[in-house]
């Protein structure tokens, strides 16, 4: 793998830091008068999705990772592992277990698509598309007529999820929901 | 005051292990584009210019950033006669004077030494401090910036000097503030003097929110001194790979004719920026 100076450190960058492959978000070019120079640089852990901010001489160099980003299909689970297929027309499947799912668990539908960070070929990250359109399986009925005043129900969805939505929806229908935040945006059009 | 134009093209430059020059390489010949007039300045001063000054692009190679580019303008003068306070004075009213084309004052800066900066903030005497007191404070006070600083050579010490003043004592340089008094080995072409019982370099930074905006020097006259400091620059160089640079034999032959003097060189393009209230050169080029 290709190592990489900090000059040559940019948002997006991949780098290996600690053992763990890491995605570099921000370089600050630091340097006092005639004194050293520092790049003060702000990663996200891949793995752990913390991140972390170091200081490195400038000149010094990480090795890059080996993490690319896949559009995948979920496809099923077996208890232990979530299975997904590359939509690149190979039809070949990974398994990503369960701390790889681990944020995106509730939103798992299947034939969706997601995205997954593959490093050195094994699943470590998926993540969800930001709308998802997901049935809801369980909720209080709907109450006629209350369509535009505030108030909400909890309804739990067809992947296990449980959102708050609005007193008029019913069960079987089917919701938009951003992922980011859990939040339900509309009815589904359909 | 004579305003003096420098070559940008020199067959020398400065040994500063920290400043990298651009190289020009044309055919048989090769240059480097000048990291400040300082050299030519100190040939004019030799040679009785008297006080002068210089406006004009500078180049250091590798440095992008916020406040940091590969050009930028400085303006360097020279004051012979004068010892680093008078300069010191002599920025500030120029400083006042620009300011008042532009919104925001600019506050009468404090005088700090490093020393003090370095009790206040960390508890330490920074010219008396050993390397491993220096270790043990960044790893203490910055724990997320202590594992990549190897490097066991002359310089060690003031790289870890240059990380703490750099994430610890900087930011802090709010208000505007002169620092004077740098260790000893970053005297680059300063006279060296005592303060409080130390050894420092006397040379005065002056920082504005957080930035450094001008470096000035009680000039050094004593060529072997500069000679030797030239050498210990050499070695650093080796240690890290860096490539080695010839003396100016021409300053070094001059050197100690110039007359003793104060000077002082000033980012053109950070001022701006400053005065303008911005946070980024891109902002004001």
């Amino acid at each position: 793998m290709a190592t990489y100076s900090t000059n040559e450190f940019k948002s997006g960058l991949k780098v290996m830091l600690e053992g763990d492959p890491c995605s570099i978000l921000e370089n600050e070019f630091v340097k006092p008068g005639k004194g050293q120079a520092f790049s003060r640089v702000r990663l996200r852990n891949l793995i752990t999705g913390r991140v972390w901010e170091r200081t490195f001489k400038s000149g010094e160099s990480l090795e890059g990772a080996d993490v690319m980003d896949y559009e995948m299909e979920y496809v099923y689970t077996d208890g232990d592992y979530w299975h997904f297929m590359k939509t690149d027309g190979s039809f070949e499947q990974l398994a990503a277990d369960q701390a790889a799912v681990a944020e995106c668990k509730q939103w798992l539908k299947e034939t969706e698509k997601y995205t997954v960070i593959l490093w050195n070929e094994n699943p470590i990250n998926v993540a969800a598309p930001n709308f998802i359109e997901l049935e809801v399986t369980e909720t209080d009925p709907g109450l006629k007529g209350d369509t535009a005043q505030g108030g909400s129900k909890p309804a739990t969805l067809s992947t296990g999820a449980v959102v708050k939505v609005p007193l008029f929806i019913n069960r079987g229908e089917v919701i938009r929901i951003d992922t980011r935040t859990g939040e339900y945006q509309n009815r589904a059009k359909s | 005051m004579l305003e003096v134009s420098t070559p940008l093209l020199g067959a020398h430059t400065v040994s500063d292990p920290h400043i990298a020059s651009f190289v020009i390489e044309g055919g048989a010949q090769q240059g480097f584009l000048q990291t400040s007039p300082e050299f030519s300045m100190k040939k004019l001063l030799a040679d009785d210019s008297g006080p002068i000054y210089s406006l004009g692009p500078a180049f250091r190679a590798g440095e992008m950033g916020g406040q940091h580019r590969p050009e930028f303008a400085m303006l360097e003068w020279y004051r012979p006669g004068f010892g680093l306070g008078q300069l010191q004075l002599e920025v500030i009213s120029l400083i006042e004077y620009l300011g008042q084309q532009f919104p925001l004052k600019f506050p009468q800066p404090f005088i700090v030494s490093y020393s003090d900066l370095f009790k206040q903030r960390f508890s330490i005497n920074p010219h008396s401090a050993d390397t491993q007191t220096l270790k043990s404070i960044v790893a203490d006070v910055f724990p997320d910036h202590s594992g990549h600083l190897e490097g066991q050579d002359e310089g060690e010490k003031d790289d870890l000097l240059d990380l703490l003043f750099a994430l610890g004592i900087e930011p802090g340089l709010q208000a505007p503030h002169f620092v004077t008094g740098f260790p000893e080995s970053q005297a680059s072409l300063a006279r060296v003097g005592v303060e409080q019982g130390d050894r420092v370099a006397l040379r005065a930074e002056l920082y504005w929110r957080g930035i450094e905006l001008a470096n000035g020097y009680d000039e050094l006259r004593d060529a072997n001194e500069l000679r030797s400091r030239m050498a210990r620059d050499n070695r650093i160089r080796s240690a890290r790979g860096l490539p080695q640079i010839t003396p100016d034999e021409a300053l070094l032959e001059v050197l100690a004719k110039i007359p003793p003097c104060a000077g002082i060189a000033l980012g053109v393009d950070r001022l701006l920026m400053l005065l303008l209230g911005k946070q980024r050169l891109a902002d004001v080029l």
